[in-house]
């Protein structure tokens, strides 16, 4: 392994081995305190424009398996862990880690002292951008300092081309704003017929194919950067069908319903923080991804209530509407990886697409 | 729930033994402390001379000294009426003497309520047979499991059930006994020895799950039902080797998240199932080739894994279920200022890597014939903690002070390829070196994991290790591979013997390169939240979060894994230590690295290193944080010797932890007096004599009574020949002086430092903590001791690990006792 660096816009230098691809890469960095499921959160596609700093300081100790991933072309600008291992325990193909990122072209960094980093993120007002480079010299951080991250993830890692994953059961449409398989995974299990739509589907478009209920998919980015014929598309929809929205689709479904979107200080990666549900008065724990929040202050209360908030950060963690069968969720009741304690939302979507099908 | 100023009843563990070591001493002190804090009062019950709960009116209100009994609990019932009883802290036994409670109807009775678990769960802990109905009854996954009562049914079942099968004892009479049986023709002695060996006349005859990974989980939940993980530990042995003889991983290492999920939601149903509260140990054998598991086995009350779960998370697991027990529910709790609001509900997420390692009995179990198997053979275990996997192993590995690294390594050297492979295929107790040669001499990571079935991440870590003591080997005296080694946890000490130096000359490498130690501190939220436990452990980084305490302050080495002889006096002298230095204002700091020691409990000391006891380590702690004195036990001979070869500006006090004369069985009893020397004046504390052994029929010095059955006039003259003796020392310290009883006539034999056992027994049978006398005569010489005690006459009997270890030769000598068992006589 050679010598590779991880700089910030500030000048802070931190120095580790290089692992993956040998590519330069910039990206927001952020930490995530997961510690398990490292193929799942590397695939997500809530990572786009960014590099992902593992907490937990061994990732890689069993390879890269087949049936865990979350996409297939995974979309993270960079991985940086403390420490690496390098197995392979599929049957077949005998993928490392570091082989899988090299194929993927993902950069990686290792041997850094990631709990500084952490420490560095954690205490900063903003999210920080920083960049994996084989030498940190002005022209790496001139590079930085001037290079600017798309605003218009969504567009980039949404399916171009509507495509089905066909079940026996519930006709469900799936948006894409960079859906994570896990969503999919979940509405298989429920024999859901599903077909998946591109982010910029209209109403119409949904309404075409007769569902009996949406999914709004999680996403990467800032929801205000998402077009805004994306909100109407969710007011109509509403309307007429079961919608559950997830991450990004739950803040875009906050906004569509007339709350503000905020940004956080510091991005939350996790899946160690008690939830309340507030209907139950239990405390359950789920996988959280989030660089934006819905502002409660604005959440105009004749039209959604609040169904989870976070214990830690007091976030709100779930909405629901008023008059229409349509609740989100700002965690991902999917795992992959995580606990798996909400699931029952999916069942609850199915059993609200079922009511309504009765009612007709 | 229980109201405020009611009183709860503590039923202790008793004699330490190869079971349990320090770490149910530790919970139990800290979960009085938050009952006293809360405004309880506390009853324990304990007949443990080593435990330092039990000398503590400071946090617990009763100490009742006595027999763990059904007898004597009822006594104390009688006698303190207690609202409420806490079955959680004594291990098994609790809840066997708890189910006799409620046999009797005494607890309805005197409506005393049982906190932590419901009857039926003690009932079901209690009785295999019921639990295994209630996990099959939720659809838990269970092996397959047969109760049979003769030798006919037993081959029946077996054959049904597919060899190996595992037979074992249905209520077994004293240890478990449970063979591996790998075909018909080994059945008929295992059925021999289990239905013997069973009250109930009846073995289990099940499936087998040797070869498969070992899963340990650690559940909390409160009697709202909310539950939360608080740790998953991977045992790096298959099932096949006994948990605790096993090198574990905390947090496991090689689980697909789907794994991990699986197993969480079966954990929690159990727990949920079971209704208690407070923690749930449980553990899992998962097949890694299909995903499928079992339950093997489910502990709801505080052992060696819940001590461990507590050390490498900083997760304060034994406050949070003190205060579980008084009816909060986990959003109720307030951690404290150092902790995030809410933190009691934050599952812990760790950003270091905790091994654990066991220790084993080298003075009487031959390492190189020492196989491993189903029943534990280890007698306590060490901890190291690192940034990667193979530097938590090292750490832990280096931590077994009195068991060298490369003395392990040599020995391996000299195997021919048959043996090798034996050593492989066999288990033993230093299995883990014989791979590391193994790998040394070509063989695959494939064919050690077919053979060992450990998984092949190990592998990758062992490689690692390998690579770098090779690397050490082949360039002597270089920087780089002394860096590589450093951040990988190899102590100087290690690393001279590879080089052939001397660890100072090491140590001045290191200083010259600026290699130098920062330290880490452990908190459950990876760094996400600005917490703080006072922990810390040391890495080669960036970063130090370690600043330097307040003053005066002073450090004390802490003894480590348990031994024999010792057992865990130590730890009750250096707590009791501990606890005094703070009282004379000092700032404590303390570095061990045995979970299970009560030193490292948050509130015996200010500040805490989980750090092996070498030197470089010492050094560094000593510079940031600058104490004047540093206690060291005084058996880690080469640490002392290496201190000195160095300026420090703190004064080193040796703590008499060392092998005492070995006084074997005798014809004729010894009788000691005991006195602590001021400098000026011998206080005496007590007189001892030998009882005579009544399975021996001769003299142990491992059995005595105090104070010493001897004639007044005597005593006297003895008395004043032993005073002069000790006033002409010049060391302030514990003295004894020690004569031989031969007829009327008393020959004096030796003077020597009273055991570490002897002064913990003493403390009890006195009512005085004489160690917390020692020490302020070290703080201040000049100190008037001024101390009253309750004298009672009292019994002491040690307890061996020979019947646990199968040993049928063992002869009792002060040297080897695992634990003891005191008694007040009145």
């Amino acid at each position: 392994m050679s010598s590779r660096y991880l700089i910030f816009e500030d000048g802070t230098i931190f120095v580790g081995d290089g692992f993956g691809s040998p590519a330069v890469t910039f990206g927001e960095v952020v930490f995530n305190t997961s510690m398990t499921g490292y193929q799942e959160i590397i695939t997500n596609q809530i990572y786009d424009n960014q590099i992902v700093t593992f907490t937990q300081p061994n990732i890689g100790s069993y390879g890269i398996q087949r049936n865990i991933y979350e996409s297939i072309e995974p979309t993270i600008k960079g991985v940086i862990v403390r420490s690496l291992s390098n197995v392979a325990t599929d049957n077949v193909r005998r993928m490392t880690l570091d082989r899988y990122l090299k194929q993927m072209n993902i950069p990686g960094i290792t041997n850094v002292d990631t709990r500084a980093i952490t420490h560095k993120l954690r205490n900063a007002d903003h999210p920080l951008k920083g960049s994996i480079v084989p030498v940190p010299d002005d022209h790496a951080f001139d590079q930085l300092h001037a290079t600017v991250l798309t605003n218009q993830q969504v567009a980039q890692v949404s399916t171009p081309k509507a495509y089905p994953n066909p079940g026996v059961g519930l006709s469900v449409v799936v948006v894409d704003f960079g859906l994570k398989n896990g969503i999919l995974r979940e509405l298989s299990r429920r024999k859901c017929n599903v077909t998946v739509l591109p982010y910029d589907a209209t109403a119409e478009d949904i309404m075409r194919l007769d569902p009996d209920g949406v999914v709004l998919s999680s996403g990467p980015g800032d929801p205000h950067f998402v077009k805004s014929s994306v909100l109407q598309m969710i007011q109509e929809v509403q309307q007429h069908v079961p919608l559950f929205a997830i991450g990004l689709g739950h803040e875009l479904f906050g906004l569509a319903n007339g709350a503000q979107v905020t940004a956080l200080p510091v991005e939350h990666h996790g899946m160690n923080h008690p939830l309340h549900e507030i209907i139950t008065d239990h405390v359950v724990y789920a996988t959280q991804g989030e660089g934006y929040t819905i502002d409660p202050n604005s959440v105009d209360r004749s039209k959604l209530f609040v169904t989870y908030r976070d214990m830690i950060d007091n976030s709100i963690q779930g909405l629901r509407h008023r008059r229409y069968p349509a609740f989100s969720v700002q965690f991902f009741p999917d795992g992959a990886p995580g606990p798996d304690e909400t699931d029952g939302l999916f069942d609850e979507f199915v059993d609200t697409m079922k009511r309504k099908e009765e009612r007709r | 729930m229980v109201n405020k100023q009611q009183t709860i009843l503590m039923i202790g563990a008793g004699a330490n033994d190869i079971q349990h070591g320090d770490e149910v001493d530790s919970a139990t002190f800290s979960v009085a402390h938050q009952l006293h804090v809360a405004g309880y009062r506390t009853i324990l019950i304990d007949n443990n001379p080593f435990s330092f709960s039990l000398d503590n009116r400071q946090v617990v209100d009763h100490c009742c000294i006595g027999p763990l009994t059904v007898e004597h609990l009822l006594e104390i019932i009688d006698k303190y009426h207690p609202t409420a009883i806490l079955p959680t802290l004594g291990n098994r036994q609790a809840f066997l003497l708890t189910q006799e409670l409620l046999d009797k109807g005494v607890l309805r009775q005197k409506n005393i309520h049982l906190l932590g678990v419901p009857e039926a769960t003690i009932r079901q802990i209690n009785n295999p047979v019921l639990l295994e109905q209630t996990f099959r009854q939720m659809e838990a996954p269970m092996k397959k499991i047969v109760t049979v009562n003769n030798y006919q049914d037993a081959l029946q079942e077996a054959d049904l059930i597919g060899y190996p099968v595992i037979v074992r004892s249905v209520w077994p009479k004293s240890n478990s006994t449970r063979q591996i049986v790998h075909d018909r023709n080994d059945l008929s002695s295992a059925v021999k020895k289990c239905l013997d060996q069973s009250r109930a006349g009846q073995i289990f005859v099940q499936q087998s799950l040797a070869g498969y990974k070992e899963i340990e989980v650690v559940v909390q939940r409160d009697h709202t039902g909310t539950m939360m993980m608080l740790s998953m530990v991977e045992d790096m042995d298959p099932i096949g080797i006994h948990a605790g003889d096993s090198i574990a991983f905390n947090p496991a290492q090689t689980l697909l998240d789907r794994q991990i999920q699986d197993i969480r939601d079966v954990a929690f149903a159990i727990t949920r199932k079971l209704r208690i509260v407070g923690i749930n140990h449980l553990q899992f054998a998962l097949d890694p080739a299909s995903d499928k598991f079992y339950v093997i086995k489910n502990s709801p009350y505080f052992d060696r894994m819940v001590a461990f779960v507590e050390q490498s998370t900083g997760y304060p697991v034994a406050e949070v279920c003190a205060q579980l027990y008084t009816g909060k529910s986990l959003r109720e709790i307030n951690l404290g200022d150092n902790f995030q609001p809410h933190a009691a509900l934050m599952e812990p997420t760790m950003d270091h890597i905790a091994a654990r390692i066991p220790v084993w009995a080298f003075e009487i179990d031959n390492f190189d014939e020492q196989l491993l198997g189903t029943e534990k053979r280890s007698i306590g275990t060490v901890f190291g903690i690192g940034r990667s996997p193979a530097e938590a192993l090292f750490k832990a590995i280096e931590s077994r002070y009195h068991e060298p690294t490369d003395f392990h390594l040599n020995t391996q050297r000299k195997l021919n390829e048959d043996q090798i492979v034996d050593r492989i295929v066999h288990p033993h107790a230093g299995r883990m070196f014989t791979l590391l040669e193994a790998m040394e001499r070509g063989y695959t990571v494939e064919e050690l994991a077919e053979m060992t079935k450990i998984d092949p991440f190990y592998f990758d870590q062992l490689n690692q290790m390998r690579l770098v003591l090779r690397e050490l080997q082949e360039h002597p005296g270089k920087e780089p591979v002394l860096n590589r080694a450093k951040k990988m946890g190899l102590t100087n000490r290690l690393i001279a013997r590879l080089w052939g130096m001397e660890p100072s000359q090491v140590y001045q490498m290191t200083q010259d390169h600026d290699l130098t130690l920062k330290y880490k501190e452990i908190e459950p939220s990876a760094g996400e939240f600005d917490q703080h436990t006072a922990t810390f452990y040391s890495a080669y980084e960036d970063e130090n979060e370690a600043t330097t305490l307040s003053q005066p302050s002073a450090l004390v080495v802490g003894t480590g894994g348990i031994r024999l002889g010792l057992s865990n006096s130590g730890d009750f002298f250096l707590a009791s230590t501990l606890t005094k230095l703070h009282e004379l204002g000092y700032h404590t700091i303390v570095i061990n690295s045995n979970p299970s020691s009560i030193t490292l409990n948050r509130e015996i000391a200010d500040k805490r290193y989980i750090e092996p006891p070498v030197p470089e380590n010492i050094l560094s702690v000593i510079e940031c944080d600058q104490p004047q004195m540093i206690f060291i036990p005084a058996s880690y001979t080469d640490l002392v010797a290496e201190l000195q070869k160095y300026d420090l500006q703190a004064k080193i006090i040796e703590v008499p932890d060392d092998r005492m004369l070995s006084n074997e069985a005798k014809e004729h009893p010894l009788l000691s007096l005991n006195f602590l020397f001021d400098g000026h004046q011998a206080h005496f504390i007590a007189s001892t004599s030998d009882l005579l052994s009544a399975t021996d029929f001769n003299y142990q010095s491992t059995q005595m009574r105090t104070p010493a059955e001897i004639d007044s006039q005597e005593l006297t003259s003895l008395m004043k020949s032993s005073t002069e003796v000790i006033t002409s020392r010049e060391k302030v310290g514990f003295y004894q002086v020690v004569f031989e009883q031969v007829g009327d006539n008393y020959q004096p034999l030796v003077v020597q430092a009273i055991p570490l056992p002897e002064i913990a027994f003493l403390s009890k049978s006195t009512g005085i903590n004489w160690p917390a006398q020692l020490i302020s005569l070290i703080v201040d010489q000049d100190t008037q001791l001024t101390f009253t005690g309750d004298d009672q006459p009292a019994i002491y009997r040690a307890t061996f690990p020979f019947k646990a270890l199968g040993l049928s030769d063992g002869r009792p000598s002060a040297s080897l006792i695992i634990g003891a068992q005191m008694q007040i006589l009145n």
